[in-house]
């Protein structure tokens, strides 16, 4: 990498649902007060992600107070039929990520479409966009918005609040094809932290520092090849993008 | 600060407490529990001697009947056809020996097997108890039932078998739950009953926490520790089924997908899920309010200090938070007064709640039987939770004279009431019954499901001082609006609470404090006038009624809903309709005739005669000027009877 590629925006809704998986296994969905880092790094790639990047978010602002609430839902069965339940989500959210990407050395197939420009302007351009995909906070009824935006500027309701420490929180998965050593291959891996939020900032640590986690089952990484991918031929030849360097 | 769910919170909550593990309480709740047991209702009392040697047996009357039992992951949550057997304490069928030989067509020798087994695995470690052991050797003779029959506690047919149609209160004496004592002559000041022996809580304790256990990182210490797959319901009540944490959804893909079983989405160790769920009962019981139908989904809430710390009551009026210091006060008459007196009651608790405490807010609620969700949750520092509370008394009071109380007993015993006056924020229960209720036998109900719901959206009102929900407010005063709808003491009801509720609301959307309970005669605000005017002429109206004795509403009354939509159409008409009433007082109803002018000409021409309705603010001048009659006939009623008094002596 020879720059930084660090990407900027915001993200709000109407309402979000960041589960703790506690709660979550029954079916009766709680909110954590703050976004998970794999639902961030989730809203990132449904802006715009490769097989060849990871993302990896720094740090997130939390531009609005925490506010709960509760609905009564009816959700359907998968095998028909509905049941009955109360969701908690968060209500009028809207935070400011700050991240960035690498490469994924997993991924040698892909080694030719290694070019940092190309990916770090389509990111931009996709972030003024809107994102790509369709962007949700935490869950697919929490229909999220994304704009570019400065990190750090407009006033928030955390400014000067100081710290709130969290317990202990669902961080990310570690999935195999982006495992970074041995230990990491064929498995996917839950990850849990302690969160601090200092004045609406939280500073996310790096997937792998985290020191709790908990192997859950072996997985494999997705192979690409002709059977199931047409792209392939693109990446033979570098992928540059004219013009520039 | 620190914010850390709910589980968490209930866990620390749980270590805080633990001096309260299995103490008796005074009011004759259920103690907090210790880990691995559980509460049942005995019906049968054995009492054995250290030896195991049967002495004599009792049938438990129903006050007494709650007993702690040791109870293993599986017997707590036990159903289906072959439940696994409590540790300890249990069912004839599995504690006694001889029931298959006495009980028709009951397969009993299985029960009783797994039962003894298991009873001789605690016996046989080296956690056992000495009168544990004694329960053993006892139920090993196999003749329980023999002895309970012999001692006439249960009763047999000719046969000698046990008759299913005896019961002990609602269960068969088949199905009798039995406890044990056991008396130790050499200890005899040594607690006997086994189910209140702190001894043996450890024992047991010690005994199955370190059985065979699979350890796995739990989610909420963060440390690898022997988990739980099957976690407690009867949070909420000893009925109640549902659970907060639970996986029972194996085809459906309520946790599969990313994961193939309930043990990748989760671990919660058993020692936190048995604190964490000892405590939110143990809450819920002392301190919990409750909405609603136990059988069905029933809403709970509960505030608590994770400290122990007594926190003010939460759903309440402010009588009964006043009520806590000292009782009958004399009614204070201003606000002001009322301000200082709210003041020194919430400080009360500031001696032991400071902005070190944490306190926590939990509502409870579950829309299928078998699942419990979290519908309102909050954690707030103890200085912020006492301001909020004190804010929401402070601007949501009013004159009440609606509160019932317990005033002694009449000679046949039954409970007298009285009415009292109160200053202060009327229960939240009360506010949704007169916003919502309907009149039947002279009471608002409210439709459970309505209360609940409502009641969910009152809660932040009060702790995160939201706004009310204006069609809360709305619904109040248009029911206030309609005194003919209903009896004369419901809607005195329903006026003051409106009253409360448009104060509030106003309060907060103009984030100032504009009205008094008092009357402001310089107020000019268009509406609070024309309410003036409804109530004076009301007065002049029924007080001419009343001389010549007759009982019937007055025109106001009856015109109040079309004088709030059309207040200079309907004034015209009560005014024309007064004329006769106002001859038949002649003299004595010239004061309220210049007073009806004189507020009349505070209001600007153009105001008078505007199509506009009338706002909120309205009903408050109705009252303020109505409270001032109301005040001036008491007075004069006070004076005759001590002139009286002054007569006689």
């Amino acid at each position: 990498m020879e720059r930084a590629n660090n990407v900027e925006f915001k993200v709000s809704g109407r309402y979000a649902l960041f589960s703790d998986p506690i709660n979550r296994m029954g079916g009766e969905k709680v909110s954590y007060q703050i976004p998970t880092y794999q639902a961030i790094k989730g809203i990132l790639e449904s802006i715009y992600w490769k097989p060849t990047l990871i993302w990896y978010i720094d740090e997130l602002r939390v531009m609005k107070y925490i506010k709960t609430q509760s609905q009564g839902i009816r959700p359907i069965n998968y095998t028909g039929g509905n049941t009955l339940s109360i969701y908690s989500y968060l209500t009028d959210v809207e935070y400011q990520v700050k991240a960035h990407f690498e490469w994924n050395y997993n991924r040698r197939d892909l080694d030719k479409d290694r070019n940092e420009n190309k990916h770090f302007i389509v990111a931009n351009r996709m972030i003024e966009k809107g994102g790509r995909r369709d962007i949700f906070l935490g869950t697919r009824e929490c229909q999220g918005y994304v704009e570019p935006c400065t990190f750090g500027e407009v006033k928030g309701d955390y400014d000067n609040y100081g710290e709130i420490s969290f317990g202990i929180m669902f961080h990310g998965f570690d999935y195999p094809d982006e495992a970074y050593d041995e230990s990491g291959k064929d498995k996917l891996v839950a990850r849990l932290w302690y969160p601090k939020m200092k004045d609406g900032y939280i500073k996310f640590i790096r997937p792998d520092k985290c020191d709790i986690k908990r192997e859950i089952k072996t997985m494999r990484m997705k192979e690409f090849n002709n059977s199931n991918f047409i792209g392939l031929k693109e990446f033979d030849e570098g992928g540059e993008i004219l013009g520039l360097d | 600060m620190k914010y850390l769910g709910w589980i968490n919170k209930l866990y620390d909550t749980y270590e805080n407490c633990i001096s309260e593990v299995g103490k008796p309480r005074t009011d004759g709740k259920t103690p907090l529990l210790p880990v691995a047991h559980s509460t049942q209702n005995a019906q049968i009392e054995v009492v054995i001697d250290i030896k195991g040697i049967f002495r004599r047996a009792r049938i438990l009357e129903k006050e007494e009947q709650v007993t702690i039992i040791p109870v293993t992951e599986d017997s707590a949550t036990r159903s289906g056809k072959y439940p696994p057997p409590h540790p300890l304490c249990d069912k004839l069928q599995y504690v006694a020996g001889d029931f298959s030989e006495n009980v028709e067509k009951e397969k009993g020798e299985d029960f009783f097997n797994k039962y003894i087994e298991q009873l001789e695995d605690w016996c046989s470690s080296v956690h056992k108890n000495k009168k544990v052991c004694a329960v053993f050797e006892y139920l090993k003779k196999k003749k329980l039932i023999k002895d309970l029959a012999e001692h006439k506690v249960l009763s047999c047919d000719d046969s000698g078998n046990l008759t299913k149609d005896i019961k002990l209160g609602t269960v068969s004496q088949i199905d009798a739950f039995i406890r044990f004592r056991v008396e130790d002559t050499e200890n005899p000041s040594s607690e006997t009953a086994v189910w209140l022996d702190n001894e043996i809580y450890k024992s047991y304790i010690e005994y199955y926490l370190n059985k065979e256990k699979s350890t796995d990182l739990c989610y909420v210490k963060g440390e690898g520790i022997p988990y739980s797959e099957k976690h407690p319901s009867k949070v909420r009540n000893s009925g109640d089924k549902a659970k907060l944490i639970s996986a029972n959804d194996e085809s459906g893909f309520t946790y599969r997908g990313r994961f193939g079983d309930k043990k990748q989405a989760v671990i919660v160790s058993y020692e936190v899920s048995q604190k964490a769920h000892n405590a939110i009962r143990w809450l819920i019981d002392i301190q919990g309010y409750r909405f609603g139908n136990p059988k069905d989904g029933e809403e709970v809430i509960v505030a608590w200090g994770t400290n122990k710390q007594k926190v003010p009551p939460l759903l309440v009026d402010t009588d009964d938070i006043f009520g806590e210091e000292e009782d009958s006060l004399p009614i204070v008459s201003t606000h002001k007064e009322y301000a200082q007196r709210l003041n020194k009651a919430i400080a009360g608790y500031g001696c032991e709640i400071d902005s070190n405490t944490d306190i926590v807010i939990i509502g409870l609620n579950s829309a299928t039987t078998g699942r419990l969700s979290i519908t309102y949750y909050k954690e707030l520092n103890g200085l912020d939770f006492l301001n909020r509370i004190e804010k929401w008394h402070n601007t949501c009071s009013w004159r009440h004279s609606y509160k019932r109380i317990q005033d002694g007993t009449d000679e046949k015993g039954k409970n007298k009431y009285k009415t009292i006056d109160f200053i202060g924020a009327p229960a939240p229960k009360e506010i949704i019954r007169i916003a919502f209720g309907v009149e039947r036998n002279e009471r608002l109900e409210v439709d459970d499901k309505l209360m609940k719901s409502t009641i969910e959206r009152l809660l932040p009102c009060i702790i995160d001082g939201a706004r009310l929900p204006y069609n809360i407010v709305n619904s109040a005063v248009n029911r206030a609006s309609n005194p003919i709808s209903m009896n004369s003491f419901n809607w005195e009801k329903t006026l003051s609470i409106a009253c409360s509720l448009v104060k509030k609301y106003r309060n907060d959307k103009y984030e100032k404090e504009e009205w008094d309970m008092a009357l402001d005669e310089n107020q000019n605000d268009r509406s609070y006038l024309f309410g003036r005017l409804l109530a004076i002429a009301q007065e002049i109206e029924s007080w001419a009624i009343s001389t010549t004795g007759e009982k019937r509403d007055t025109n106001a009354e009856r015109l109040m809903h079309q004088f709030k939509l059309h207040p200079y159409k309907t004034w015209g008409i009560i005014t024309n309709k007064l004329r006769p009433y106002i001859t038949r007082l002649g003299d004595k109803g010239k004061k309220n005739i210049e007073l009806m002018t004189k507020v009349n000409s505070m209001i600007p021409y153009e105001d008078f005669i505007s199509s506009e309705s009338l706002k909120d603010s309205y009903i408050l001048g109705y009252y303020c000027q109505r409270q001032v009659f109301i005040d001036e006939m008491n007075r004069r009623v006070a004076e005759k009877k001590e002139k009286k008094l002054e007569n006689i002596n």
